[in-house]
């Protein structure tokens, strides 16, 4: 690991454990001794558990030594009993660079779980003073589905439904033209998204909660993060797709516009603090035995043996082949995954780019913009292939599909490559319908994003005028507000829900809440946009200027990021939506926390991984 | 550390280098030159030999060492580079894997131009980067290539590293995805060079095979060992 990242992971994790350990203070036994150490327990308090999902306890305390007085109890009992197993002692420390370091006893425990539904207290005493957290294992339920599709799109607020529902189905005197697929579930919700560390999340801190129904932080996948500097050694939480597999032997599916090992998809098997711990996550499922039937997407660099020209891993494993000795059939081209499906095979990992698949702008409208010499697979293929190899599986599936690109391009500012993406994420989720009406009808879709984007529409832009303008107040003239804004022009006489062309007299003034300094023009960018760039191209962390090949037309805006760095906008805090159908569905219409939506989907199918057949009580209905 | 491929070794090497290195030395050999609108895409029309010929092979045949294990290991072309950052780097590689050319490409002129779009056939989802016959059959020929310096962290150098397209990123301060494969490690035979932003011709010869250094853990697939770099105004 560089140094700069080590540093980093460092203070964020001081950082991180200052903030826990103010959180969890006050609920303390404080008896009176200053020089108790700070106390770490994970779980945090308030997680929440199936019972037999397998889990892993650390506890950390920042001292030299355990004090004399040390110990563990759960429920007043020892832990060591209690849990039934010997924990394993280790220390390390941590720290900036430049000191001081801090001494970390630990000690965990691997592999545990819960056998029933109740609460418990976790208690450590340390130096005279007491930290406890409370644990609850929630009574499983079952609404008789029998497989789970979560579509996931990436970055996606209201506000991006909005505006790409208005550029796909038009609106007429205040209604209209139709509706998504999604606005017709039958369920929705809210969902918040805060992470342990932060109020704002990444991609992996959330899809982690959906997948394990614990928090986690920035840049964690399956794990609760501790104070070491190794990434793969924090307390791991089971995952919903390991669950499955494990106790029912259902299907599991990863289908993603990303690398698959990104953090959306990886959060499906993968277990490890540092997201971009790329080629380890592409290596997991071979090395952890977790192989999902069904993984389609982009990252071919991550499966290539160091000494092949392009790959990006650091040894020589060649993974295709390792997948394939493990029985998949492995297909590179659309035209090849679609011949492969003329008997679906029992495996399938289609990987269609080196890197992040291609948007459908580009695919689609922008051709010259393709970086990848295969003919890619949109996500509505992928998604329905995906279906039609786990429903061989007669235990039923789990498939995690992620529209990546609306958050990829939606960070910098690329509104139309955002919301075309929304629109196929839409179109998946459509397909995906019409296949569960046709082949499994017990199966319950849930559709939601990991975070959003402060996005929002606050008008009408005439192209014309703003074009003709010279002056900056001219361009601003041509914005319309309120009556004024009127409605975009775009057209769909094709009938496929995509705007027929993207160059439109009249647009939507698309913003974000967030931004460097940069030039807007309200209008599509015919290459990916580069909206900032750093003022000093020595030192990224240089301050954000705007680029001047981007938008040379538009008005300047002042940003209001910070200006080392920061050239692109950023998540936002905002709950974002959540829609289901299907058996269970009706656990998705309320306002829930992120952990939730993993409970909700094991609730659907009856999830009980401490039966011996993994299923809950007969369904409810 | 899961970090793979060149750049954070680079960084490091670039950074203890940086400690060491002096970086007073005279720029005689940059000459700043008006470049004609298409000096290097003009000329030397390959012609397919169709057998490989005594005079096309590379003048400097790697030497084949044979390992503990029995395995040949090539050695990368000798290099009289003079004493400092560049040396050290040119001799901390091994080629790994030569690749193999099945159309041996010979050229009527030299230097032969090369560009970076000739650098690849494709992209292959399986066998990662197909190189062209043109770049197999340009290892240990004298060429001449356009492309600008990556960002460095010193302000002379004796080697950098030239890419397609103006970098805005220092590529040794972000992540390995970000790193671009349309590159070339140039070593400086001669004196130092000043840092530019302006494009540069570089002429020297060429070294094509993934080269990688078990130490550092870098890696290069096409390095140049450069007697001259022009600044292009």
């Amino acid at each position: 690991m560089s140094k700069r990242l080590l540093t980093v992971y460092r203070l964020f994790a001081i950082g991180l454990i200052l903030a826990m350990l103010l959180a969890v203070r006050p609920a303390s036994q404080a008896t009176a001794q200053q020089e108790a150490p700070p106390v770490l327990i994970l779980p945090i308090d308030r997680a929440t558990f199936l019972p037999g999902a397998m889990f892993d306890v650390r506890i950390e305390v920042h001292a030299d030594e355990l004090p004399a007085d040390f110990a563990v109890t759960v429920d007043d009992q020892d832990a060591t009993k209690f849990f039934g197993a010997k924990a394993t002692e280790e220390s390390w420390e941590f720290g900036p660079e430049e000191g001081p370091l801090t001494p970390v006893q630990s000690l965990v425990w691997r592999e545990l779980s819960f056998s029933e539904p109740g609460d418990h207290t976790v208690a450590v005493t340390a130096g005279g003073e007491t930290t406890q957290v409370t644990w609850s294992v929630l009574e499983p339920q079952n609404a008789g589905a029998k497989n789970v599709i979560l579509f996931i799109a990436d970055g996606m607020s209201i506000a991006e439904i909005t505006a790409a529902r208005m550029m796909s189905r038009g609106n007429t005197e205040g209604k209209y033209n139709g509706a998504f697929a999604m606005d017709e579930m039958e369920e929705i919700g809210l969902v918040h998204t805060s992470g342990m560390d932060s109020m704002i999340t990444d991609s992996a801190n959330s899809a982690s909660a959906y997948n394990t129904g614990h928090k986690s932080a920035v840049n964690a996948l399956g794990v609760y993060p501790d104070t070491s500097a190794e990434t793969t050694d924090d307390p791991m939480q089971e995952t919903f797709a390991e669950m499955v597999k494990r106790t029912r032997d259902m299907a599991v599916g990863i289908v993603t516009t990303a690398n698959w090992t990104d953090a959306t998809p990886a959060a499906v098997f993968a277990h490890t603090r540092r997201r971009s711990d790329q080629n380890y996550i592409a290596a997991e499922p071979l090395d952890d035995g977790l192989l999902p039937e069904v993984i389609l997407g982009g990252g071919s660099r991550h499966m290539l043996a160091q000494d092949t020209p392009g790959s990006r891993r650091d040894d020589d494993r060649d993974l295709f082949t390792e997948y394939e000795d493990a029985g998949y059939t492995v297909v590179t081209t659309a035209a090849d995954m679609e011949a492969a499906m003329a008997t679906p095979p029992e495996r399938l990992l289609g990987l269609f780019h080196s890197n992040n698949m291609d948007v459908w702008l580009d695919r689609n409208v922008y051709t010259d913009n393709i970086t990848a010499d295969t003919d890619q697979p949109g996500l509505v293929e992928m998604t329905t292939t995906a279906l039609d190899v786990l429903n061989q599986n007669e235990n039923g599936f789990y498939l995690q599909v992620e529209a990546a690109s609306v958050d990829k391009q939606m960070h910098p500012l690329d509104y139309e490559r955002a919301l075309a993406d929304l629109i196929e994420f839409d179109e998946a989720i459509a397909a995906a319908q019409e296949w569960v009406q046709a082949n499994a009808p017990d199966t319950l879709i849930v559709v939601t994003a990991d975070h959003g984007h402060g996005f929002d529409v606050y008008g009408g832009v005439d192209v014309e005028a703003f074009n003709a303008a010279t002056t900056d107040d001219e361009k601003r003239a041509a914005i319309g507000t309120y009556a004024d804004a009127g409605y975009p022009d775009y057209v769909d006489a094709d009938g496929d829900h995509f705007p027929d062309s993207w160059v439109v007299k009249r647009t939507m003034a698309m913003f974000v809440n967030n931004f460097p300094d940069y030039t807007e023009d309200f209008q599509v960018s015919p290459v990916p946009r580069v909206p900032a760039i750093p003022s000093d191209p020595e030192d990224d962390s240089s301050r954000a200027v705007d680029n001047p090949d981007d938008d040379p037309n538009g008005i300047p805006l002042q940003g209001n990021l910070p200006v080392a760095g920061a050239t692109t906008g950023v998540h936002t805090m905002q709950d974002v939506p959540i829609f289901a159908s299907g058996p269970g569905a009706e656990f998705f219409g309320r306002v829930m926390d992120n952990t939730e939506v993993f409970f909700g989907m094991a609730d659907a199918i009856g999830l009980d991984p401490s039966a011996a057949d993994g299923l809950a009580v007969a369904a409810t209905k | 550390m899961r970090y793979p491929i060149y750049l954070i070794t680079i960084l490091f090497i670039l950074l203890s280098l940086t400690l060491s290195a002096c970086s007073g030395a005279a720029a005689s050999e940059v000459s700043r030159v008006t470049p004609l609108p298409t000096a290097v895409d003009a000329t030397a029309t390959p012609t397919v030999a169709s057998t490989p010929t005594p005079t096309a092979s590379p003048t400097l045949t790697p030497v084949v060492l044979t390992t503990a294990d029995g395995a040949a290991t090539p050695l990368p072309l000798s290099n009289d580079l003079p004493e400092g950052s560049a040396a050290a780097i040119a001799a901390a590689t091994d080629i790994a894997l030569k690749p193999t050319v099945e159309n041996r490409l010979t050229f009527d002129q030299s230097p032969v131009p090369i560009k970076f779009a000739e650098f690849y056939e494709k992209y292959d989802i399986r066998k990662g980067l197909i190189l062209t016959d043109k770049l197999v059959s340009l290892d240990g020929q004298t060429v001449t290539m356009e492309g600008y310096m990556a960002p460095p962290l010193k302000s002379a150098l004796d080697f950098f590293v030239l890419t397609r397209v103006r970098l805005a990123f220092c590529p040794f301060c972000s992540s390995a995805a970000d790193w671009p494969d349309d590159i070339a490690l140039v070593y400086l035979v001669g004196d130092a060079v000043p840092v530019t932003i302006q494009p540069v011709r570089v002429t020297g010869r060429m070294e094509v095979g993934i080269s990688h250094d078990e130490e550092t853990g870098m890696v290069s697939l096409v390095r140049i060992y450069a007697d001259k770099v022009e600044v292009l105004q």
